[in-house]
């Protein structure tokens, strides 16, 4: 799962250098907004078949890969 | 008996020209003080607040709505049709989704407001109340987010409570129903009533006091309102000058008084500015200003518009999709104002320029190299400030008198 999300927000986030540190703000550090959590979230239900609302989700539960990792982990995603 | 006490009073009121507008008076701040010394005691105590609570709003209210002749009986038939048609979504909702049933209930959750702005048209103010526009938007996420299953339980007191509570009746800043909830069903212990909620309120009261009574009150009177009528250039500049900054601290300190009060309750109201004249772009201007509102626009009107034209693929790239659902939600954001031809030319303003700057940001080779540099993120403030402004003079409706 990991795997697939870094390569996720390499897409969303237009960069290369998501996986170089995983606890990285990404709101912060001005790689993801609110177009791109959308994209994410169509990600998320493009790949791991979830599907969100954008008020189902807080920033801070997407804010990191390993926050990302964590949060769908809790939604039950486990591949 | 009732009813012809409250009808002297009204009479009262209306004649003396005493002001109880809320946090717009002394007289109003001295209720206030009032209300909420109670409030402390039962903090102090440990004891729940939202009992209270609830008593103080409905109290308020009558003094707000009913004795200054703001449409009380809109307000009460609001209430009472809104209350039902969450209840009754809430429940419906339990048996399955249904996309007609939804879009039924989302346009009867909207309908108060769009009457009364369809009515003010004609020139009536029929269903108008004082806090109508806030209101619905109380009650529009949450039929949203019942229908998203965010939101599965409803509690009637609770619900009545979401939509009385006084602090932020009038103007905002605009809760969700699920943040008010846990917020009230938390116990508060005394050491954090008193390190956290009590002082934090009554910073956020004072400094209220200062943008408005002080600030705003001063604008007003000896620069805004001095200004020589004939719209030169330089009277223009004066104004937009004038009217931008009265109208940040008027209405951010209104906002400091009703957040300051909701923590002094128990709830912490989320906040509704944070330096908006110090924002880099016309993007970080919008999660500075009006924050409440822009969040609500964002999160139920922007992220869905651009996630459903994505999804289906309308345009090529994501960009595209994005603008669109900007000018759309800003559009939509001026005629909430009002219909008056200077709101809507506000929303189409305020959305082109969140394209607009959006592709200099991305496009403009020269702003990448830049966008680190003191000097020039200086100039950004700067320019965004004058833009804002600009909005701001429109907004005023000044240019069309």
């Amino acid at each position: 799962m990991r795997d697939k999300v870094i390569k996720m927000l390499e897409d969303v986030c237009e960069t290369t250098e998501i996986r170089d540190n995983q606890d990285v703000d990404l709101f912060e550090a001005g790689l993801l907004d609110s177009l791109g959590t959308v994209s994410l979230l169509l990600e998320i239900e493009e790949v791991f078949g979830l599907s969100l609302e954008p008020t189902d989700v807080d920033r801070s539960q997407i804010s990191s890969v390993n926050r990302i990792v964590a949060f769908l982990a809790s939604k039950g995603v486990s591949e | 008996m009732i009813l012809k006490t409250v009808y002297h009073f009204q009479n009262f009121i209306a004649n003396s020209g005493l002001d109880l507008s809320e946090y717009g008076s002394y007289l109003y701040l001295l209720i206030l003080c009032a209300v909420l010394i109670p409030a402390v005691i039962l903090g102090v105590f440990q004891l729940r607040t939202k009992y209270y609570g609830v008593l103080v709003s409905v109290g308020m209210s009558v003094l707000l709505i009913w004795f200054t002749r703001m449409g009380m009986r809109y307000f009460v038939l609001f209430l009472a049709v809104e209350i039902f048609l969450i209840m009754l979504y809430s429940h419906i909702r339990r048996k399955g989704k249904n996309k007609v049933i939804y879009y039924l209930f989302l346009l009867s959750s909207m309908s108060p407001l769009l009457i009364y702005k369809f009515s003010s048209l004609a020139g009536s103010d029929f269903f108008g109340f004082l806090g109508i526009s806030y209101l619905t938007f109380k009650a529009v996420q949450m039929i949203i987010e019942i229908h998203d299953g965010a939101i599965t339980k409803v509690g009637g007191f609770r619900l009545f409570y979401f939509f009385v509570f006084f602090p932020t009746l009038s103007s905002g800043p605009i809760d969700r129903y699920r943040r008010f909830d846990e917020d009230i069903s938390r116990k508060i212990s005394r050491k954090e009533y008193l390190s956290d909620y009590l002082p934090n309120g009554i910073r956020k009261i004072i400094m209220g006091l200062g943008y408005k009574f002080v600030l705003a009150y001063l604008i007003n009177t000896y620069w805004l309102t001095v200004i020589p009528s004939g719209h030169t250039f330089l009277h223009i500049l004066n104004y937009m000058y004038a009217y931008s900054f009265y109208l940040f601290f008027d209405f951010a300190g209104y906002s400091n008084f009703a957040v300051g009060t909701s923590y002094i309750l128990g709830v912490k109201t989320p906040d509704n500015f944070h330096l908006p004249f110090l924002s880099i772009d016309i993007k970080d201007f919008w999660t500075r200003w009006h924050i409440s509102l822009s969040k609500w626009f964002g999160d139920y009107l922007y992220s869905r518009l651009t996630m459903n034209i994505m999804r289906r693929k309308l345009f090529k790239n994501k960009h595209m999709a994005s603008y669109t659902a900007q000018i759309i939600t800003m559009f939509t954001m001026g005629m909430w104002h009002g219909f008056a031809v200077y709101y809507l030319l506000y929303g189409l303003y305020h959305g082109l320029l969140l394209v607009l700057s959006d592709l200099y940001e991305r496009k403009f080779p020269l702003h990448r190299k830049w966008k680190d540099n003191f000097a020039y993120q200086c100039l950004q403030v700067f320019v965004t400030f004058h833009i804002v402004c600009f909005g701001f003079l429109i907004f005023s409706g000044y240019l069309f008198k």
